[in-house]
């Protein structure tokens, strides 16, 4: 009888189960028809234009930069899609979590047909898998590509992004040349009122220092945005341990790789910071300032030395003369010699790619997609995402291009630009060196960018190993790891809860027992 | 009430005023500080020279956020996502939760394990983007307000709320001829009207600040809501000269300012509900969870 029960009402239960599948369908089939429109926009090219002068639609991952919020009505923009013949589908993704919404895009195979700002990690950690379009194979379909890759000498740039097959995955994003464009940045208004020299070389920089903060007891003459590795990007190649893949740098004489983290350059550079910290010349909160209060920092005079970015100095300068002394001026220097000589930052040339999927090739328009790629290295694309549209934001007589009076007399050329949708990573492919140094407007920028080619401040790039599929599962693993520990250590070090003179062999032991050794196992096999 | 007059009540009293204060005083004061932030002058800012009353008033700010040329499709998105969600929320939890309550239910403690489960394990978000995917649903909104549309948490406060209404309440209307729906309609739910308002208040909170889910599935920007717009806004402004980037966030609005302009103009409207659903709330939430 109880069975008989039971079953009766465990059917009762199938039949209610039944009822909320019946209800879950018809509500997916209510939100059907309201994503009907969506499905043809992931269709991208495939779906609409049958060849002929029918633009095709290409739809594009976008990064949206708060800077510059993404805004379809942008002459530039519209210029775009007319001189190409294409109807651009845009998706803006915010920039905070772009790379995140980019992974989630490309793990689940659902990427549009152009990507761009994809980063090096994550081109490196998806190219393995085969997603993306094998971009070298195409070569003879985009031409202006080709001639602007000789034309800029970039092959070794491009080598860090060529995978262990020998092919290209993404289209880079390029500068010209390099640009003086990060500096070590001193307030000079206090150097000539202490009649100090601006330092040259790292013991000149902790005299001065020194100087500083005796003569503002309350100050920490240093400070620092962008975290640990920032500071090592900016000023690492004086150091000698940067630029660096992952910790790891490329000794050309030994043709070898080694961690630049358990070097002797880096046992002086943490020893260098401990001192600074210990002796609170650098701000406590070094290597923690979020960018504003970095900038409140430098700008209510806290600190007065500091590396950034020259196009910064004119905000801050502004502020400081407010708030400071009408005297107030932060500038920037040439490189302060450390240990890997007088090195100044990164000239690295490609920062991210434009990626397609690999499944494009399969849609019907991909010829065309490849023609709008192609277009995108031409001059003219170039001029239209960099300067703008002619006439309206710049002008060109003899073959050299300026702005217009209208944007040079704004506030901020670049701002000007931004308006009407120009200067945006997601549109252009080069950023040529007379437009970059048009717009940052700082006759310091290029006068010591003169100087850095003329005296080889400039480091050579980081060189990137070729690894197989598995190697590179093996470095994921390992790198996370060493990254983690180095992190930690090295805030211990220069706060002082560990000691450079106790405890640096046990930190190198246990960092290579933690993965380097592995780790520079793997990449000096490639060179074989 | 004789132990009011005790020395130690009244210590116990001034002790507990003194740290509610604190309290409270911890939650204002940033507060406080953010939107006379919002109001100052960019250069008063940036000189650390703005406590709790702004200096060099200006509505900047405020301008530059509502500029901002998708902000005002923010706006009505959030209202739609948020009153959408909370509606479908609501209607799923409680005829979710009503049969759910009733212990003659067979099968019930499976169902409820079910759903106890998905409080602790999900299915991670690369397989729950292609759900939604294949459902069809990415950049509309239902994709937002649909698959998160029953919470395990509050469908547990709301059973047991449910659990807590007297049976015979229920039974004496089944013999006034009321069915099982219209039981729930007519007796049960006008009885609930804390826990629902409690919920309704979550529900609100929730859809109005939830960016991630947008920035997820959403690919047009006229569908953003205006949480990830902000969200762009403070977490973006900061990176100065990123790689492959000229320049700084611009003009001579302090990045801080617009910061808070941003916090100031989306957090207050969901403040403004509050005080409407409070009077249900000071009873509300846990109401459910103890009755004998």
């Amino acid at each position: 009888m109880k069975e008989v029960q039971g079953s009766k009402k465990s059917k009762r239960l199938a039949g209610g189960i039944a009822l909320t599948l019946a209800m879950s369908t018809l509500l997916s089939a209510c939100s059907g028809s309201n994503s009907g429109s969506n499905a043809k926009e992931t269709g991208g090219a495939a779906t609409t234009g049958n060849g002929g002068d029918q633009p095709i639609t290409i739809s594009m991952m976008y990064d949206d930069n708060p800077s510059y919020p993404f805004n379809a009505a942008w002459p530039v923009l519209e210029q775009f899609q007319k001189l190409a013949n294409v109807k651009l589908d845009i998706q803006p993704t915010p920039d905070a979590d772009y790379q995140n919404k980019l992974k989630i895009v490309l793990s689940s195979g659902s990427a549009p047909d152009l990507v761009s700002y994809v980063e090096h990690p994550v081109y490196m950690e998806f190219a393995q898998t085969g997603v993306f379009l094998p971009i070298s194979d195409y070569m003879d379909k985009l031409p202006n590509l080709k001639k602007k890759l000789e034309q800029y000498k970039i092959s070794e740039e491009i080598d860090n992004w060529t995978l262990k097959d020998g092919k290209l995955y993404g289209l880079p994003f390029m500068f010209e040349s390099a640009m003086y464009n990060t500096a070590p940045v001193i307030r000079v208004d206090l150097l000539k009122k202490y009649n100090l020299q601006a330092p040259t070389t790292m013991d000149e920089l902790y005299n001065v220092l020194k100087k500083l903060k005796e003569a503002d007891p309350k100050s920490y003459p240093m400070a620092n945005l962008n975290g640990a590795l920032g500071l090592i990007n900016l000023s690492g190649a004086a150091w000698g341990i940067g630029p660096a893949y992952n910790g790891f740098v490329f000794n050309s004489e030994k043709n070898e790789f080694e961690y630049a983290y358990t070097s002797d350059n880096y046992k002086q550079y943490v020893t260098f910071l401990n001192r600074l910290m210990k002796e609170k010349l650098a701000d406590p909160e070094i290597f923690t300032s979020s960018t504003d209060q970095w900038k409140q920092k430098m700008a209510t005079g806290q600190s007065v030395f500091t590396y950034t970015w020259i196009s910064e100095l004119g905000q801050i300068n502004a502020d400081g003369k407010k708030n400071v002394t009408p005297d107030f001026e932060l500038a920037p220097l040439p490189p302060i010699a450390g240990p890997g000589g007088v090195k100044g930052p990164s000239a690295q040339r490609i920062n991210f790619a434009y990626v397609i999927p690999a499944t494009a090739a399969q849609k019907p328009n991909f010829d065309k997609l490849l023609e709008y790629v192609n277009w995108l290295y031409s001059d003219e694309a170039i001029n239209l995402g960099t300067w703008g549209i002619q006439d309206e934001t710049f002008v060109e007589k003899d073959g050299k291009r300026d702005f217009t009076d209208a944007v040079k007399s704004s506030d901020m050329i670049q701002k000007a630009l931004w308006n009407v949708g120009a200067s945006n990573n997601n549109f252009t492919t080069v950023f040529t060196y007379d437009w970059f140094s048009k717009v940052l407007n700082n006759p310091l920028v290029d006068s010591l960018t003169a100087e850095a080619n003329a005296k080889n401040w400039f480091p050579s790039v980081a060189k990137v190993p070729k690894l197989t599929p598995a190697d590179k599962e093996e470095e994921t693993m390992r790198s996370t790891t060493v990254h983690d520990f180095f992190m930690r250590s090295q805030e211990q070090f220069i706060y002082g809860k560990a000691s450079v003179d106790t405890d640096w062999d046990s930190y190198v032991k246990e960092i290579n027992d933690k993965g380097v050794t592995k780790l520079l196992e793997i990449y000096n096999n490639t060179l074989k | 009430m004789l132990y009011r007059r005790s020395t130690g009540f009244k210590w116990f009293m001034a002790v507990n005023s003194v740290v509610m204060l604190l309290l409270v005083a911890s939650i204002l004061v940033p507060f406080l500080h953010l939107l006379s932030v919002s109001f100052s002058n960019s250069s008063a800012v940036v000189g650390g020279k703005v406590g709790l009353w702004p200096q060099g008033f200006n509505l900047d700010s405020y301008v530059r956020v509502f500029q901002h040329p998708s902000i005002l499709a923010g706006f009505k998105n959030s209202i739609i996502q948020t009153a959408l969600g909370t509606a479908i929320g609501l209607f799923m939890l409680t005829i979710c939760a009503y049969p759910l309550s009733k212990r003659a239910l067979k099968g019930r403690k499976l169902l409820i394990l079910f759903i106890m489960f998905t409080m602790f394990f999900s299915g991670g978000l690369i397989p729950t983007y292609m759900l939604v995917k294949s459902l069809g649903l990415i950049d509309s909104i239902w994709a937002i307000v649909l698959p998160f549309s029953i919470t395990p948490y509050y469908l547990l406060l709301m059973m047991t709320y449910f659990q807590g209404i007297p049976e015979e309440i229920e039974e004496s209307a089944m013999l006034d001829g009321l069915n099982p729906f219209r039981i729930l309609v007519q007796i049960i739910l006008p009885l609930s009207k804390p826990i629902l308002a409690a919920i309704t208040l979550f529900l609100v909170v929730y859809y109005w600040n939830n960016w991630f889910n947008s920035m997820i599935y959403l690919n047009s920007t006229d569908k953003h809501p205006v949480m990830m717009i902000v969200r762009n806004i403070i977490a973006g402004s900061d990176l100065a000269g990123n790689v492959g980037q000229v320049g700084d966030t611009g003009n001579n609005i302090s990045s801080a300012s617009l910061k808070a302009a941003a916090i100031m103009s989306t957090t207050l409207p969901i403040m403004l509900i509050f005080p409407f659903t409070q009077k249900y709330f000071a009873k509300g939430v846990m109401l459910g969870s103890v009755k004998g």
